[in-house]
């Protein structure tokens, strides 16, 4: 418990414990003593550091918050507000919000969780709105032990302060060391010769390979091959012949025409039938110095970043290294096509934090169901996400929906001077004084220490000061309310103030206590739960008191609105505080940190098949996953093996044992609930519309490129509401990152919002508020960043929604959207593979917008018997997720052709992630006029095969992949995270 | 040598007592007098074969903090008699 803080005179200049313990640096102390133009005193200072804690006044976050999206036709509230609203047009209106309750709950799992839905469910109704669901976003660390993967790179502990070490800078020096001699003169040149108008025969693997094959055959025979390049349409040479320089003409001649004849038989089916392979002739350049020599050289190692064929030098796989390593060829032997690469590193989970990572699971979802169960509102959806990185620093994140009369709307507006101020709800206590710049602060490895931050959470409380909020609404005299969050009654009553222009002058000694001998500093900061503010006009208090009393809630009056915008607040008879608000509010600090893009984003290569190759091998360090009693056949598939293996992994198994303490039936509104669909629905009774509502974030893809992942997450919430046939409103975020003050953790938010407003700009999706965590590390270990997106979308009628589920055979099967998956980002490569590298593909926004006016028409046509969303874990574990019986697909037209390795463009086509993909589910009778839209509406559509009952059977261009029963692969889904749990 | 412990847990002092409260305004409600601060809290016996007296406080105190009590949010006060 936090030592009484009762001495209100602070010492000059005050300790550095003393402006930690209230949470102010100490620039932050000096500044806030030149623009108040005197010292505060303890309770003001205390005041200070909560509202200028990152967590309230979003210091480090404001600038680039303010660049996104926030206005569209349907928006009634934006940002700034308890929460956002948005139109649905016959005179109702939705009301959401998501907020982080991350370092509560990794404190105290069942309580933080419990009292962050609370919290959340209090927003809502502030606005008026009856919150009618809710959902839920988890991410924990692994709950099984896992070795980690590498080293960590000592850049990433400084925030990317530190740049490479200098060795490695020398290394990656460009400077050929090709001896040469100056007498005799040699005769070296550069030569190059095309394909036959300009065809693109060596874009491919197996081509480009032949050639360096042949042009290795023919180094140290007629001549030296100082460097090549093997570019689509042509191929160029540095050459030093060993013969007398009088026939080098001729000897290059030979050589060309060589090379010629052997690669003659490469152009089938890209050029035409009958035509020559190549253009006659070539273009030789003979060089006379080592200068030269190494310019040319450098010049035409560097031809593929020239022509964008990749960023880097050494991402091409088809050119010598020269100007890296000196020689040609390091070692002759090498697969020098695909130059192994280090592995990045990636954290494992001991034993011990397995444990804690099962404990805090378990609490956590105790901790939400027993809250939104006991208060009556539907906990309908949300994820549960694992990864190392959040070991000992889990993200809760809770999102409410609710719904109210459009003409109803409440602000938190302190409008009016000489208003009463009336605090309403439970009793004020010591809970989580400091609660808002605890949050703003690395977690300790010691929680317990952080005891006094945790708050208890009362459901029943909540629930009546619900239905007393929902009924003076209709009371008249009521100006503005608000609820307590993070900073209490300060946070409160300056945001309220500061949004009408007025003032606040608060009276301590009236407010309820449940503690004995609070302080003035303990009372504005604490964070006991189920409280609020209400400002009534003067004079109209009694009937609001009434209701309060009716439902047994305490309302005290508490204070008056002030004419000037200063909060005074009173104790013990005497004046405590008195502070501008537009400091506390408008002036507080706004920081431009430095960012800076990490090293590991610059060196970011596409995956390539030395690296699926090492992933696949780490994945099958552990044994198969099988069902208990039963036996593997043999021999095992490699593709049924990984898919095995991402269905029991707790990311994608079935989340059944978490939704089951659930409640997502209570008030009858929920049409789908977990499972049944990609987003829940919810039926608004009153018009028969329906709330489609899904929440969505991808740390891997974010980490691997902040911009596009977080577009991506976007866009992925989009599809799951788009899934279920609605059209999507606008979105909600909660952005969870590292420490702010590192500059690579900086500049992976500010790349994320960058990528936010790129999504949201092409779909026209407003942002209706949020909130920013930061500082979700431990250890100087950040976590994956993780943008999480909750999306709301409109069905004109509730009923048309569509499932992601069918279960009879004889249902056709197509894949909606750009199709060729590759594996990086995925769940196969990244999460099982442990690698944690790879280049993501920029978003096609067109075909995406194409497929969604398809999907609404169809959800419109009933033409659709499921619709699923292409996500985690690729196609296969889509079709897994979606057919109940088993399914027969051809993957010939959808392979990703990235790689050189077939069965690793199989592995993309069956598990790849990349790009936005819906698989649909067609009868027979809708098969008409789904195959005729599709061309109407010109979406990329490809029939992929049908439901069969009892087996799952894959094939390429009709020869057979591998086949297996489909009974162990569902019953490994659904059985995955139950087994995970028990440890 | 067998030890009979007992264990007194109850909320920790200024937390939140939903509980605490709900029986509080019961007792009001059924027009007992006088009646305030009401926590509730858990008591809990158990048999524990242990090496001896010290031995078996260090084992107990373990569980209370690994699963007896939270001690997040609550108190505990043990009693280690020989039986």
């Amino acid at each position: 418990m936090a030592d009484k803080l009762t001495d209100t005179s602070v010492p000059d200049p005050p300790s550095d414990e003393l402006l930690h313990r209230v949470g102010l640096t100490r620039a932050e102390y000096e500044d806030a003593c030149v623009k108040l133009g005197r010292k505060p005193n303890l309770v003001e200072m205390g005041i200070f550091g909560a509202m200028w804690s990152e967590h309230c006044c979003y210091k480090s976050s404001k600038r680039y918050l303010k660049t996104l999206p926030v206005t569209g036709k349907r928006v009634l509230q934006g940002p700034g507000e308890n929460a956002g609203v948005m139109d649905l047009g016959n005179g109702w209106a939705v009301v959401f919000k998501i907020e982080s309750h991350n370092h509560p709950s990794a404190v105290e799992p069942f309580q933080g969780a419990a009292t962050g839905v609370g919290g959340i469910i209090r927003d809502i109704f502030a606005m008026g709105a009856r919150p009618i669901a809710l959902l839920d976003s988890l991410r924990f660390g692994n709950l099984r032990y896992i070795p980690p993967v590498g080293e960590p790179a000592a850049a990433e502990d400084n925030g990317g302060e530190i740049v490479a070490a200098e060795a490695d800078q020398e290394a990656v020096q460009p400077g050929v060391v090709i001896p040469w001699q100056d007498s005799p003169a040699p005769y070296v040149c550069t030569v190059a010769w095309l394909t036959n108008l300009r065809a693109q025969i060596f874009d491919r693997g197996p081509a480009a390979r032949k050639a360096i094959e042949e042009i290795r055959k023919l180094h140290g025979d007629m001549a030296e091959v100082l460097a090549y390049c093997v570019l689509p349409d042509q191929i160029q040479l540095a050459l030093w012949i060993a013969d007398d320089p009088a026939d080098g003409d001729e000897t290059v001649a030979a050589i060309v025409n060589m090379l010629k004849a052997s690669l003659a038989d490469l152009g089938e089916g890209r050029v035409k039938r009958g035509q020559p392979v190549w253009e006659t002739g070539y273009r030789a350049h003979r060089k006379y110095d080592q200068l030269e020599l190494n310019e040319a050289v450098n010049r035409l190692e560097y031809a593929p970043v020239q022509r964008s064929l990749v960023s880097q030098v050494k991402e091409y796989p088809y050119v010598s290294s020269v100007w890296r390593y000196g020689v040609a060829w390091p070692d002759a032997d090498a697969e020098l096509f695909e130059r192994p690469r280090e592995v990045p590193h990636c954290p494992g989970v001991t034993e011990e934090q397995a444990a804690r990572n099962r404990y805090l699971l378990g609490g956590v979802v105790e901790g939400i169901a027993h809250y939104g169960n006991c208060i009556g509102i539907p906990t309908v959806g949300g994820e549960v996400v694992f990864d190392p990185s959040y070991s000992s620093n889990c993200l809760v994140n809770a999102m409410c929906v609710g719904v109210m009369k459009s003409d109803a709307l409440l602000k938190g507006v302190a409008h009016g001077p000489g208003n009463t101020a009336l605090i309403v709800g439970a009793k004020t206590g010591r809970d989580g004084v400091q609660g808002a710049t605890f949050a703003s602060v690395d977690l300790p490895e010691d929680y317990a220490k952080e005891r006094p931050a945790v708050q208890v959470g009362d459901p029943f409380m909540e629930k009546l000061l619900l239905e007393a909020t929902l009924e003076i609404m209709k009371l008249d005299g009521l100006v503005g309310l608000q609820d307590f969050g993070a900073a209490g009654l300060t946070c409160s009553c300056v945001e309220m103030a500061a949004r009408a222009g007025t003032g606040m002058k608060l009276n301590l000694d009236v407010v309820p206590q449940r503690a004995k001998d609070l302080t003035a500093y303990e009372m504005m900061l604490s964070e006991s739960q189920e409280r609020m503010m209400v400002i009534v006009e003067r004079g109209k208090e009694q009937p609001f008191l009434d209701v309060f009393r009716k439902w047994g809630l305490t309302a005290v009056e508490c204070g008056e609105v002030l004419p000037q915008q200063n909060l005074s607040v009173w104790h013990n008879g005497g004046e405590v505080a008195k502070l501008p608000n537009v400091i506390l509010g408008d002036k507080a600090p706004d920081y431009d940190r430095p960012v800076k893009e990490p090293e590991y984003f610059a060196n970011r290569r596409a995956l390539n098949d030395a690296d699926i190759h090492q992933a696949l091998l780490r994945i099958q360090d552990q044994p198969a996953p099988v069902l208990p009693g039963e036996e593997l056949p043999e021999p095992l598939s490699k593709f049924e093996e990984m898919l095995r293996r991402l269905l029991v992994s707790p990311a994608i198994a079935c989340k059944y044992p978490v939704w089951q303490q659930y409640d997502y039936m209570v008030r009858t509104n929920t049409l789908a609930g977990p499972g049944l669909t990609d987003a829940a629905v919810l039926r608004i009774k009153e018009t028969g519309q329906g709330l489609a509502v899904a929440t969505d974030g991808s740390g891997r893809h974010v980490q691997l490129d902040p911009k596009l992942g977080a577009a991506r997450a976007v866009l992925e919430a989009a599809r799951n509401v788009i899934a279920v046939g609605a059209e999507p409103l606008g979105i909600t975020n909660c952005l969870n990152f590292g420490n702010p003050e590192k500059p690579d953790r900086m500049w992976q938010f500010a790349q994320t919002i960058a990528g936010m407003n790129e999504a949201l700009g092409e779909l026209e999706l407003p942002v209706t508020g949020g909130n920013v965590s930061f500082y979700n590390e431990s250890g100087g270990r950040p976590i994956l960043p993780t943008p999480v997106i909750g999306m709301v979308g409109l069905l004109a009628k509730a009923e048309e929604y569509v499932r992601n589920r069918i279960e009879s055979p004889g249902l056709e099967l197509y894949v909606l959207g750009d199709f060729k998956g590759r594996l990086d980002g995925s769940a196969l490569i990244f999460d099982l593979g442990r690698t944690r590298m790879g280049d993501l593909a920029s978003h096609n926004y067109r075909t995406f917008r194409e497929c969604q006016r398809f999907i609404l028409e169809a959800t419109r046509q009933n033409a659709l018997a499921a619709c699923h969303d292409i996500a985690d874990g690729g196609l296969l574990t889509a079709l897994v997720e979606m057919c109940g019986s088993g399914a027969s697909i051809d993957i010939g037209k959808i392979l990703p052709e990235g790689y050189d390795n077939d069965v690793h463009n199989q592995l993309g086509a069956l598990f790849g992630e990349e790009g936005h993909r819906w698989l649909i589910a067609v009868d027979q009778q809708h098969r008409g006029w789904v195959r005729t839209a599709a061309l109407h509406y010109s979406v990329k559509m490809v029939q992929l095969g049908e439901t069969i009952d009892g087996e799952l059977i894959v094939k390429c261009n009709n020869e057979l992949v591998f086949g297996c029963r489909w009974d162990p692969l569902a019953k490994l889904r659904q059985q995955g995270l139950a087994a995970a749990l028990k440890g | 040598m067998q030890y009979r412990c007992e264990v007194y847990i109850r909320p920790r002092a200024d937390i939140l007592d939903p509980q605490g409260d709900a029986v509080n305004n019961a007792l009001a409600n059924l027009n007992f007098q006088g009646v305030s601060e009401v926590k509730v809290g858990k008591y809990l016996t158990l048999l524990l074969e242990s090496d001896g007296q010290s031995a078996a406080e260090e084992q107990l105190d373990k569980m209370c903090q690994t699963l007896l009590a939270n001690p997040i949010i609550e108190d505990y006060e043990m009693k280690v008699t020989e039986a």
